[in-house]
């Protein structure tokens, strides 16, 4: 009994071809009701007519074991029953058991066939148990009423009206109290992945407009409350959402045009990482749409989303969903409020960069344009923003202008202009930078000057490349800074007032894999003689522990400005020095080998060191003032010295200590000459890095003492 | 004569030429290092002891018995803490250590040991757990409200730029900066052994445990 058309037992006079066609249309109602107007009535007696029909089976269809019974009692209404074992509709999911149908009062008449109070009950696998009122009119093919209430789905339930004239078919359809979790089960052409949890309610109404197999317009609204969803890791996820959506659309010689339009009122979203709360004013967004053939050639037109006080997106182009490619997008994103958009948006998503714990303020616009390869066009407007780090470390204020960037061909030029910045407490003046990003690269157009210190910083090349995937962020640039004020340097840093000017020409300063290096050397003019530094390197700038690595020499230092500066008593002469291997760690000295010393021969002006140096050379030694002023040599202002030596290694938290070898054990740190001499003498080589720092503040050095 | 007077510096330049340094890294003190870096971070807030592998509450903020070795009260582990801190020359002049007392380690520690207790919650709840890097990665958001769920981002990202730091400036403060994956695999390993029950951790094959 596998026939794939149905079998008809004692049914020889249904022969047309026709009437069969018309009839697949609306299943096994137009047999029975063929039957019941062409079977002769008699005048009194009731009648029973019985169809069975052991299965149908078919593609879109099969049906078992089914029963349908017409009776008419003695001048009673004709009624309809009707049972069928079980009913399979694969294209709709459809798999009932036991259904079956009570029609208490069929009317035929020259109009059609009808039911007005029809039952239909059944248990569907997914659906669960069912009792359906339906009404039904029957006329012809295509002029008929169909009307539905009580189907339950997804927990709610849902009522329906069809009918069909000589213009097509229309139908609308009201669902009350869906639960979206059962819905996404039931309908996978919604396509929810599996393991989302959805929660909430949803009230929809739908009306479908069509002709013949085809749809040509629809109008759904969806009303949403206490909407919740997350994926299985808590990625994407929403709770207390209440949504409404409406979304017309027609078809069009095969294309689909419409228009969608959704308001959020409440609830919090979170898309990782970012969180967003709907406040008092909805969400809105607003959107045409354009679709040829599958979703996945679903075009976007003029998508206008509008978050209050957050911000606003205008997305115009083809979505290329479902991995079907062709995407090719453009995304218009206004900021207006950057204080407000960057606790709640941007901050986010630059968690683990230098920027992720700063303040903002200002506006700023951004356009981007996609395609299936990702971001093709980048163009980011700024508007009077600024930026500083709560941590201190930098800040730019009044940030203007234009970035420009392309993946491929000749990109815009990009400017941007800076009223002022800062750099930990050293400011920076009001700065023009024009580059050209594109690709991978970023290229400084011109010169870039930077007044900075009461000089300038020039730099005059820079190139950074990585901007897409690779290794990461790399920079080379050249550079000159000229006539930099140390006396500003020394009071930003909050050091002694050091007098001189900072000049460096650095022809390679690069940055690769969190380290920067600086080629060349910096130079600085500073009291009266000349400090060059060289081999600078800086790991992690703006991390928690910054590591800076340089070498430097000192070069012809007058005494006499250096122990003002530090008022340490007056000392004449020159000093040189070099510093090797020095290491600072989160600006913390680590490591060095300092040695300074008073050059070779007797170059320079005068030696002398002063009975106050001596005396705080004294206190530095024993922590105990030696009292010169109580010896004769009170009456001397100040002595005479051959040569000091000083040298100082750290390493890690111990410091040693050395100078020229005295005779009689330990060492001299000034060595004096002529009468009345004095000597300065070492006797400790060994001391903690943290005891020398507080001697040296408090003017005390351990293990040395004074000779005369 | 001759041979005997060349034998002399041909063998000293043979004995000279055949030092081979071998430099081993000191995994029992790296691990000492790591234990007492990791028991300050993790805090001395802990859940209620639990024997079966179910989903447990959260515990009170007062529910702070200890189930590690050391009983010792708050006090006097702080106690040592401080007296590490003072007398930092008891750890170098000892044996062949691990240094952890320069100011950046002990700015980093101290941060990470200010952290703790804003991320206890989240280890407790299985929100966040150990990976097997040494760093704290996210494990199940859907255990954060989703108004902490960016601020949990936040203070993990904080969590692992000192972690990653951390490792970094030990290997550089001992003067083996080629020590760091050494100092990280250890710090792994200990921040799992550390961990109070209830806490997740990633196995070798990367699979989430509890602890």
């Amino acid at each position: 009994m596998d026939a794939p058309v149905p079998q008809r037992p004692g049914m020889g006079g249904l022969s047309s071809p026709g009437w069969t066609r018309r009839c697949l249309g609306t299943a096994f109602f137009c047999a029975l009701l063929w039957l019941a107007v062409s079977a002769p009535r008699p005048a009194r007696a009731g009648l029973a007519v019985d169809l069975v029909i052991a299965d149908i089976q078919g593609d879109s269809l099969s049906a078992e074991d089914i029963r349908l019974r017409l009776l008419q009692d003695d001048d009673g209404p004709l009624r309809l029953q009707g049972r069928i074992a079980r009913l399979r509709l694969p294209g709709l999911g459809v798999h009932l058991e036991d259904l079956a149908l009570e029609c208490p009062q069929l009317s035929v008449d020259g109009a059609g066939y009808g039911c007005e109070a029809a039952t239909l009950k059944g248990a569907d696998e997914r659906l669960g148990p069912q009792a359906i009122k339906l009404k039904l009119h029957y006329q012809a093919a295509d002029d008929w009423r169909l009307d539905f209430s009580g189907l339950r789905l997804a927990r709610g339930r849902v009522s329906g009206h069809f009918e069909s004239d000589g213009n097509g078919w229309r139908g609308e359809l009201k669902a009350h109290r869906l639960q979206p979790g059962r819905l996404a089960a039931l309908v996978p052409a919604l396509g929810v992945p599996a393991g989302w949890r959805i929660d909430g309610r949803i009230d929809a109404g739908l009306s479908l407009v069509g002709e013949g197999g085809a749809l040509q317009r629809l109008k759904l609204s969806v009303m949403g409350q206490d909407l919740a969803y997350s994926d299985p890791d808590g990625l994407q996820a929403a709770e207390g959402l209440a949504l409404h959506g409406d979304l017309q659309g027609q078809a069009d010689a095969g294309e689909w045009r419409g228009q969608l339009r959704a308001t959020l009122s409440a609830g919090q979203l979170y898309s990782d990482p970012v969180f967003l709360e709907v406040g008092e004013q909805a969400v809105t967004l607003r959107s045409g749409f354009h679709s040829r053939d599958t979703l996945g050639d679903l075009e976007l037109g003029a998508a206008r989303l509008h978050w209050p006080g957050l911000l606003e997106a205008r997305v115009d182009g083809r979505l290329g969903l479902g991995g079907a490619g062709h995407r090719q997008l453009v995304l218009d994103l206004t900021l207006p409020n950057l204080e407000s958009a960057y606790p709640r948006l941007l901050q986010p998503l630059l968690l683990g960069s230098a920027l992720d714990d700063v303040a903002m303020a200002g506006g700023a616009g951004i356009r981007l344009r996609l395609d299936d390869r990702g971001p093709s066009m980048l163009a980011v407007r700024f508007d009077e923003v600024h930026v500083d780090d709560n941590p201190g470390r930098f800040g730019v204020a009044g940030l203007d202008g234009e970035l420009n960037w392309q993946r491929q061909g000749e990109s815009p030029a990009s400017r941007l202009t800076t009223r002022s910045a800062h750099l930990y407490s050293i400011d920076l003046g009001a700065t023009a930078v024009d580059f050209l990003a594109q690709g991978d690269r970023l290229t400084l157009s011109g010169p870039m000057v930077v007044p900075l210190l009461e000089g300038e910083a020039r730099l005059q090349s820079f190139a950074l490349t990585g901007l897409l995937d690779g290794p990461g962020i790399a920079w080379q640039a050249s550079a000159e800074l000229s006539h930099l004020s140390l006396m500003s340097l020394s009071q930003r840093l909050d050091w002694p007032t050091i007098s001189g000017e900072l000049n460096g020409h650095i022809p390679g300063l690069s940055y690769r894999q969190g380290v920067m290096r600086l080629g060349g050397e910096l130079s600085a003019e500073a009291l009266g003689g000349e400090i060059r530094i060289t081999d600078l390197t800086l790991r992690d700038p703006l991390g928690p522990v910054p590591v800076l690595e340089a070498d430097a020499r000192l070069r012809g230092l007058d005494l006499e400005q250096l122990t003002r500066t530090f008022s340490f008593g007056r000392i004449t002469g020159l000093l040189d020095g070099e510093v090797k291997g020095l290491q600072l760690v989160g600006w913390q000295p680590s490591r060095f080998e300092a040695r300074f010393h008073s050059p070779e021969g007797g170059a320079g002006p005068p030696r002398r060191i002063s009975q106050r140096a001596v005396e705080n050379l004294t206190e530095l030694g024993n922590g105990v003032a030696v009292g010169l002023s109580g010896t004769f040599l009170r009456f001397f202002e100040d002595f005479a010295y051959d040569r000091i030596l000083l040298v100082v290694r750290l390493a890690g938290q111990n410091a040693e200590l050395d100078g020229m070898p005295h005779p009689g054990g330990g060492y001299y740190l000034v060595r004096g000459r002529g009468l009345p001499r004095i000597d300065v003498v070492g006797r400790n080589r060994r001391v903690a890095w943290r005891d020398l720092v507080d001697r040296l503040k408090n003017i005390r050095f351990e293990g040395v003492q004074v000779q005369h | 004569m001759n041979k005997r007077l060349l034998s002399l510096p041909m063998m000293s330049l043979l004995l000279t030429a055949c030092v081979t340094i071998n430099i081993y890294f000191p995994a029992a003190a790296a691990e000492e290092a790591a234990r007492t870096i990791v028991r300050e971070a993790l805090g001395a807030e802990k859940p209620a002891a639990e024997p079966g592998p179910e989903k447990q509450p959260p515990a009170a903020p007062d529910d702070r018995q200890s189930q590690r070795g050391d009983q010792r009260p708050d006090a006097a582990r702080y106690a040592e803490a401080v007296l590490n801190w003072l007398v930092p020359a008891a750890h170098a002049a000892g044996e062949a250590d691990i240094n952890i007392n320069t100011p950046a380690i002990s700015r980093l520690r101290a941060s990470m040991s200010r952290r703790s207790s804003d991320l206890a919650p989240y280890y407790r709840s299985g929100a966040i757990g150990f990976d097997r890097n040494g760093l704290v990665a996210v494990r199940d958001l859907n255990a954060v409200p989703l108004k902490e769920r960016g601020r949990l981002r936040s203070l993990v990202a904080d969590e692992n730029r000192d972690r990653n730091a951390l490792y970094r400036e030990i290997a550089r403060a001992n003067g083996h900066p080629e020590w760091e994956a050494d100092i990280r695999k250890t710090f792994a390993r200990v921040w799992v052994e550390e961990a109070y029950a209830g806490y997740w951790y990633q196995d070798a094959s990367g699979k989430w445990r509890r602890k």
